[in-house]
């Protein structure tokens, strides 16, 4: 019998090849799109997987009371108690995270990510080793272990075991030997090119030794004992232990090792790699669900609505004794089989499109026939073979088979269904084009809004800690009539990532003699910070009054200049020349004074409203070089500036980028959900329009005879075009105003995660309801023009 | 084999009701070969459906091999039909993705009738139609009388025990309708009841009882 079946349903197939077409075209786009969505979230499910015990292993977290709550960098001794005081701990170990450092090899040197790690750390860990023991860095503070791809950087093919590297620590020459070259897999939140030997790091920082105080780019992780999971009183008991043993103590949380990538809850600096968003994983699954739906549906409104070309057949096949639940089977196998067919097609359109996927999503997945695919693929023919065929295999086996005989039973549920899932498409197609524009939108908004920086022509070079001795190279490159102006400060693209720990909270005496307080976030920049970033000062001056001071650090009272926010909260007429009271930064310095208020400017990603601000001098933080230069000849300039820099200052390197493209790469997320949105919503167009462009075919197949009586009693062509317009207009007005609500809710929601938004217009919803309406009124009239323009005798003939 | 008793159909519509059969009383013996004739918009249709357990009739008894059947449901029907009444239609309902061969194994295959034994009926029945050499064609690649000839063979390849003939020769020329004619005068003999509905008098004189209807009831009855 099912034999038959599938024999029936291939050679339909070929019968009918359009709206079999449409229909498998429909569930092929909707399953590539949904494979594609599919092997992206196993990748992101599977982070840490490499690591055999991964269910195990914690990541200590600091709970600290500001904005965000938790803290990932705490103290190195928790390792060493956690192991020892707690049994159902069997291990611990840290990662301390550094800067970019140089490494010499031979004559060549290059710059790498460091990372200090303590002796447990691939005892818990289990990168993949390439070459090599990673274990002999426990005997030997020297050995150092190298990623597999600085280990090309360094040796190329030649292998790196047991070559000497040697670490560029200031004016320090610390020489290593490499024991072992791992694969860093992608899928770690762990990403390092160096890992060198906590042991060796105290052999130059003795006062590190011991220090329970906290740690900066500190990760403590622990690794409970085989199939242990962290209860409730666990968490209690181990709560308090950095507080037990240190007056800098704060509260720990425990993290799961797995829900690092998609289920962090605090922003992390950017030590800690390849963040996924769980939020968007459940967007893109919604938005695969749909278009998988959309194709389900075009199967169920094309099936239902051929039934009437199948209305003898249901009757002979009922006449000569089929039963009911005979033909469910057979209908259901028929749309069983069409599903089948779509996934071997979406399967070979996955492979071919998964290297395109892969750079727009910048992963490595590779299709390959696993537990998950297999799931995938029977989920995929049962699943949406029997939701697209259910419906049109209980509605056609229900036939009377003498009214099958007669061309069916006349009744309007079939009419309403069909009409019912178009206008749901519609409506999934318009509130898509509402989400794209307002995504589009907004990201333009967020890349061009004007952030109170002149950021035109300004370059910004990493310099990492670059204090006095940056002077000559300044006043040299400043002799270039191209070079305009230069200075060294913070971070401004991104400060601190959004990291909020560093602010100082500042206290003053108001008019009536009452303590007033106001935490403000540091900014250190020299004196030509102002006119080389266009920060506009709107009162008093930018540290001008002291420059000989700058560099001693020799003031009394601190300089500083705030910005209107700041200004707003003081709630004073003038501030210029307050005395204010509070460390700066850890500085030592307790007393400031305000010299100058600038213009808001963002110093953070518009996802961030702008805080109060501080700008100050140190010598510390000085870690990025801004370089005004002029339009023309930008590559000469960009290459004298190189030149000299390297020259100036040996074994750096001087890697220029565009502060503007810098501040657009701030905005990768909202970049690749509106690529997602856009590509989303051309698929579920292009589908929708599928099913009108099937369900139009067939109606003006079933109103043969309908169109050539309108046509032999005087209708013309373009009227009959228009009548099917007609009908497909009301469709989309009635999915237009179902829409909105919708529309209007994502528009609401996702702006809401920004502190500065773009205007929506209301013309984004018209306009959204219009173009699914041009779209499907071009696709009625290909459709029927044919047909209405036919001569009606022949109409009449075919009926 | 077959009796009704005041049989009765109505068609309803939201606002008007047609009275297709007006009280039928009707016996059909086993081995009789009867035709029904009258004008279109009679009734014979109707009554050849109620006959052949596709419909159920509004009012009355309808008695099929000693069951009274007149309530029950499709499924019951079905299986009723299975195997007991063939079909054949005046535009062959064939089943354009079928074959010919899989055309005449559909009421086998739906009664469970293992592979072996439903090629040798198949073929048997082909045989017997003499339709045999055209068994792997699609129905649109034969004539029209060559088609009816399979709708003959599929309405008994189950050996029922009636056959029920709406217009079989309505579609076809002279020539071939005569064939279908004779191949049903000689199932007849070989002990098959039929029962046929036809315009043409020609036909209903091949039948060994005719009977005349108008307005859903039975005008006369006449026997050979």
């Amino acid at each position: 019998m099912l034999k038959h079946y599938v024999k029936v349903a291939l050679r339909l197939i070929k019968r009918s090849f359009l709206f079999s077409s449409i229909n498998m075209l429909g569930f092929v786009v909707g399953m590539t799109a949904a494979f594609l969505i599919y092997l992206w979230i196993v990748d992101e499910l599977t982070f840490e997987d490499f690591n055999k015990n991964r269910n195990e292993i914690y990541r200590v977290i600091r709970v600290v009371e500001n904005a965000d709550g938790q803290v990932p960098s705490t103290a190195t001794p928790l390792s060493g108690i956690f192991r020892k005081d707690y049994p159902k701990v069997e291990n611990a170990t840290f990662i301390k995270y550094s800067n970019a450092a140089d490494f010499h090899f031979g004559n060549d040197f290059i710059v790498a990510k460091l990372a200090y790690v303590d002796t447990t750390f691939f005892d818990v860990f289990d990168f993949p080793v390439v070459a090599g023991d990673p274990k002999l860095m426990k005997k030997d503070p020297q050995q150092i272990v190298i990623s597999e791809e600085t280990a090309k950087r360094m040796f190329g093919n030649a292998s790196a075991i047991g070559k000497e590297v040697i670490h560029n620590f200031w004016r320090e020459q610390r020489p290593y030997k490499v024991a072992a070259v791992l694969k860093v897999p992608r899928k770690s939140h762990i990403q390092f090119d160096v890992l060198i030997g906590w042991n060796s790091f105290l052999s130059y920082h003795k006062e590190e030794e011991n220090n329970w105080g906290w740690s900066e780019r500190m990760h403590v992780y622990i690794q409970l004992k085989k199939g242990q999971k962290l209860t409730d009183a666990d968490r209690l008991a181990m709560r308090n232990l950095w507080i037990d043993h240190s007056q800098w103590g704060k509260p720990l949380d425990f993290q799961p090792l797995s829900d690092i990538h998609l289920r962090t809850p605090f922003k992390e600096p950017d030590d800690v790699y390849n963040h996924g968003n769980i939020q968007q994983i459940y967007l893109f699954a919604a938005l695969a669900a749909l278009i998988v739906f959309m194709g389900a549906f075009n199967f169920t409104t094309l099936s239902t609505a051929r039934a009437s070309q199948r209305f003898k057949e249901i009757g002979v096949r009922k006449v000569t004794g089929a039963k009911r639940h005979m033909l469910i089977t057979q209908f259901l196998s028929e749309s069983l089989v069409q599903a089948f067919l779509a996934l071997l097609l979406a399967l070979a359109l996955t492979e071919l499109l998964l290297p395109l996927f892969n750079r727009f999503v910048e992963k490595d997945i590779v299709l390959i026939f696993n537990w998950q695919t297999v799931l995938f693929i029977l989920f995929g023919i049962l699943g949406i073979g029997c939701l697209a065929g259910s419906f049109p295999a209980f509605y056609m086996s229900s036939f009377n088979p003498l009214l099958a005989f007669k061309g069916g039973q006349a009744t309007g549920r079939k009419g309403a269904l069909v009409k019912g899932l178009v206008c749901v498409q519609f409506v999934i197609s318009i509130v898509m084009i509402i989400g794209t524009v307002v995504v589009f939108k907004q990201l333009h908004y967020l890349q061009n809004a004007d952030v109170g920086l002149d950021t035109e022509n300004l370059v910004m070079v990493d310099v990492d800690d670059w204090r006095e001795e940056s002077i000559p190279y300044k006043q040299e490159v400043l002799k270039n009539s191209h070079v305009k102006s230069i200075t060294i400060g913070v971070d401004l693209s991104d400060f601190l990532q959004g990291y909020r720990w560093e602010t100082s909270k500042f206290s003053w005496q108001d008019e009536v003699g009452r303590m007033d307080s106001l935490e403000m976030v540091g900014l250190v920049g020299d004196r030509d910070f102002f006119q080389t970033l266009g920060l506009e000062l709107v009162k008093g001056e930018a540290f001008e009054a002291d420059p000989d001071k700058f560099w001693s650090g020799a003031y009394n009272v601190t300089p500083i200049v705030i910005n209107e926010t700041a200004w707003k909260m003081l709630d004073v007429e003038n501030p210029v020349g307050m005395i204010l009271k509070g460390d700066l930064n850890f500085t030592g310095r307790g007393t400031s004074r305000i010299v100058g208020v600038v213009k808001d400017f963002n110093y953070q990603p518009l996802r961030e409203k702008i805080r109060p601000v501080f700008i100050y001098y140190t010598n510390q933080l000085l870690v990025k070089m801004y370089v005004k230069i002029s339009p023309v000849n930008q590559a000469e300039t960009l290459n004298f500036l190189k030149t000299k820099y390297e020259e100036m200052r040996p074994n750096h390197i001087f890697v220029p980028q565009f502060f503007k493209s810098v501040l657009k790469n701030n905005y990768a997320r909202e970049r690749q959900l509106s690529q997602v949105f856009l590509i989303f919503t051309i698929l579920s167009i292009l589908v929708a329009m599928m099913g009108v462009f099937g369900l139009v075919a067939l109606s003006t197949a079933q109103r043969t005879k309908e169109i050539g009586i309108r046509k032999v009693n005087g209708a013309h062509s373009d009227r009959i075009v228009r009548m099917f317009c007609r009908e497909y207009m009301i469709w989309v007005g009635v999915a237009f105003v179902i829409a909105c609500p919708p529309g209007y809710l994502f528009m609401d929601r996702w702006l809401s995660n920004f502190a500065y938004q773009a205007t929506v217009g209301w013309w984004l919803f018209p306009m959204a309801g219009l173009v699914v309406l041009l779209i499907t009124i071009l696709t009625v009239i290909v459709q029927t023009w044919r047909a209405a323009s036919r001569n009606p005798v022949t109409s009449l003939r075919y009926e | 084999m077959i009796k009704a008793i005041n049989l009765t159909k109505v068609f309803r519509t939201e606002s008007v009701e047609t009275t297709a059969l007006n009280g039928i009383n009707l016996e059909i013996n086993e081995g009789e070969f009867l035709a029904i004739m009258g004008p279109s918009g009679c009734g014979k249709s109707t009554l050849l459906n109620l006959l052949g357990l596709l419909d159920n009739p509004t009012d009355g008894e309808l008695w099929f091999l000693g069951q009274e059947v007149s309530r029950y449901t499709e499924n019951n029907r079905t299986d009723l039909r299975n195997g007991n009444i063939g079909f054949v239609f005046q535009s062959f309902n064939l089943i354009d993705e079928l074959t010919v061969f899989e055309n005449v194994e559909l009421p086998l295959l739906y009664a469970g009738v293992s592979v072996k034994e439903r090629v040798d009926r198949v073929n048997a029945a082909l045989d017997r139609m003499q339709i045999a050499h055209r068994s792997e064609h699609f129905p649109q690649q034969l004539s029209g009388g060559q088609q009816q000839r399979v709708a003959i063979a599929r309405a008994i390849v189950t050996n029922p025990h009636i056959v029920l003939a709406d217009e079989p020769t309505g579609n076809l020329d002279s020539v071939n309708g005569n064939e279908v004619m004779n191949l049903l005068q000689e199932l007849n003999r070989e002990g098959t009841t039929v029962v046929m509905v036809t315009h043409s008098e020609e036909n209903a004189r091949m039948a060994g009882r005719l009977i005349r209807m108008i307005d859903g009831n039975i005008l006369t009855e006449s026997r050979k």
